[in-house]
């Protein structure tokens, strides 16, 4: 028998444990381990950030579906890997420390024979001096909790519109590395239509800042979409957007400080500019989960497993190269740890190769460069890649992977709320393939294939995000037949 | 000024007809469904 242990219940990591246990039943062991209690269905946050979904709508407890599904789930924080095992054990091992009420803060020691690194991100408000809803003076809607407290601030804001009070509204990246810039977007978008629904526009200015260089980049930098005989690229058809529904937008900015009531950001020209807001919910840049590695001898060696950022090494190639030598090759194609083959990284927790979009810096050194977005269907497929890759490991005894996807050859849609309602929502509906621009491939078209690249605005995208966010809770909860529905 | 607040002053906003196509419920019908088959096939392909 082979245990398998999985770090994490997100997306990722939730989509490998039920697919391994499918694949493997109960001839072998799939033990979980997360922090918290819950799954949480991200992309729906931003509706509860706004107040139109409860906490309850987008989360759902995770250990009835284990129970159910004969996985065996441990609520606990992984907080060091020791692949080789130590001088006590032979076998490899992680050392987790529970948060689970009944055990909190107890050690300890599970074995694997193979583990799924899906930790996902550390939401590093640290990053910036004043980031943040929990030791800062800026919401979030990372987390449900995030988003709740940002729904609560903003119903003030409509309050004070109510009484006549002019307000300002800003929401984007908190910081120059940020990442998930369409996360941002999404809830810009619905905070103005939340207001425009109260009729008390005219009284808000609602400033979208972000770390791209130009609208639209959304950290994969841009796309370019066919419409009839043209091309039309995502930066012009965002500027649209935001002129259309009166959003004022700052690029290329780098934000450094928040203080009460002011935005310090720093800009690619060098500029040091501040602005002042009554409301502001900008999201933190990511770092890996704090997990230390140790060899036999109980030496650290986590730079070896892991990269500077704290993600998990995988088969990229990690050579330092200028932006005109990125290439698509780049990118990792089976999520394995090249040192330790019985460890894989997906969705978040594993460390891209570079960014995609171009990195930039201002003259005093800033970095102005979104990270690589890892958004749920990628990070879903990833999870379901490396559980198949692991069932063949364990059905052949050797450890090939056998099951690979590229970030540079597969295709994801992501649908971008712009306000809800069933008759008065919009969301922009964007696909694109491949997720990282192959520019050998398709140079002429942005390096995406300009058939499987698309974007459209309408009520149409808004009603597949409301069903998309139905059909991931059926599939997340393991209902019957929850592997029918892709990732 | 932003160069970007610039851009975005200077871009073209959708036509009336435009709008009301992206709300009108019949049209709209229509991609849904077409957005959900393409969804799929892309979802199919990316497996």
């Amino acid at each position: 028998m082979s245990r398998v242990v999985v770090l994490g219940a997100g997306v990722s990591g939730h989509t490998a444990a039920l697919y391994l246990k499918k694949k493997l039943g109960s001839a072998h062991e799939i033990i979980v381990v997360s922090p918290n209690s819950k799954w949480n269905w991200i992309p729906s946050n931003i509706w509860v950030g706004v107040g139109r979904m409860t906490t309850k709508q987008v989360v759902f407890p995770l250990a009835p579906v284990y129970k159910r599904k004969k996985i065996d789930f441990r609520q606990a924080l992984a907080t060091g890997i020791w692949p080789e095992g130590d001088a006590q054990s032979a076998s490899p091992f992680v050392e987790v420390k529970y948060t689970d009420p009944d055990k909190v803060g107890q050690i300890e020691r599970i074995s694997y024979d193979y583990l799924v690194n899906a930790t996902g991100p550390k939401l590093n408000f640290e990053a910036t001096p004043g980031l943040g809803p929990d030791n800062g003076f800026t919401s979030s809607v990372c987390t449900p909790s995030h988003a709740t407290h940002a729904a609560k601030d903003f119903h003030q804001v409509i309050e004070n519109l109510r009484a006549g009070i002019k307000q300002t509204i800003v929401v984007g990246t908190g910081h120059g590395t940020c990442t998930c810039e369409g996360a941002a977007f999404e809830y810009a978008f619905n905070v103005e239509h939340e207001i425009r629904q109260e009729r008390l526009r005219h009284l808000a200015e609602v400033i979208y800042i972000t770390n791209e260089n130009e609208l639209g980049d959304f950290g994969v930098g841009g796309m370019q979409f066919e419409k009839g005989d043209s091309q039309l690229t995502s930066q012009a058809w965002m500027e649209s957007l935001f002129h259309e529904r009166d959003v004022k937008a700052i690029t290329q900015a780098a934000v450094t400080e928040v203080t009460p009531g002011v935005i310090h950001y720093t800009q690619l020209d060098g500029s040091k500019n501040t602005l002042s807001y009554d409301f502001a919910m900008l999201l933190p840049p990511f770092r890996g989960a704090d997990l230390t590695a140790h060899n036999k001898a109980g030496e650290d060696i986590t730079s070896q497993l892991f990269a500077p950022s704290g993600f998990l090494k995988v088969d990229a190639d990690y050579t330092a190269k200028p932006f005109e030598e990125w290439s698509a090759a780049d990118w990792p194609k089976t999520y394995q740890n090249p040192t330790y083959g019985n460890i894989f990284g997906v969705g978040i927790a594993f460390a891209p190769p570079h960014a995609i979009s171009k990195p930039r810096q201002a003259p005093d050194g800033t970095m102005i460069a979104p990270a690589p977005p890892r958004t749920g269907m990628p990070s879903g497929v990833m999870g379901k890649l490396a559980a198949f890759s692991i069932v063949d490991m364990i059905k052949h005894g050797n450890q090939v992977a056998t099951h690979h996807g590229s970030m540079a050859e597969m295709g994801a849609a992501c649908i971008a709320s712009t306000g809800t309602g069933f008759t008065t929502g919009t969301a922009a509906a964007i696909a694109m393939t491949p997720i990282v621009p192959d520019y050998s491939k398709f140079g002429s078209s942005g390096g995406r294939n300009p058939e499987l690249t698309t974007g459209e605005i309408g009520l149409a995208g808004h009603w597949v995000k409301r069903m998309l966010h139905t059909m991931f809770l059926y599939k997340a909860k393991a209902y019957p037949l929850w592997y029918m529905i892709p990732e | 000024m932003d160069p970007t607040q610039a851009l975005i002053d200077a871009a073209p906003i959708p036509t009336e007809k435009q709008l009301k196509r992206q709300h009108n419920m019949f049209y709209q019908f229509f991609r849904f469904m077409i957005l959900n088959i393409k969804m799929y096939l892309l979802a199919k392909k990316g497996h």
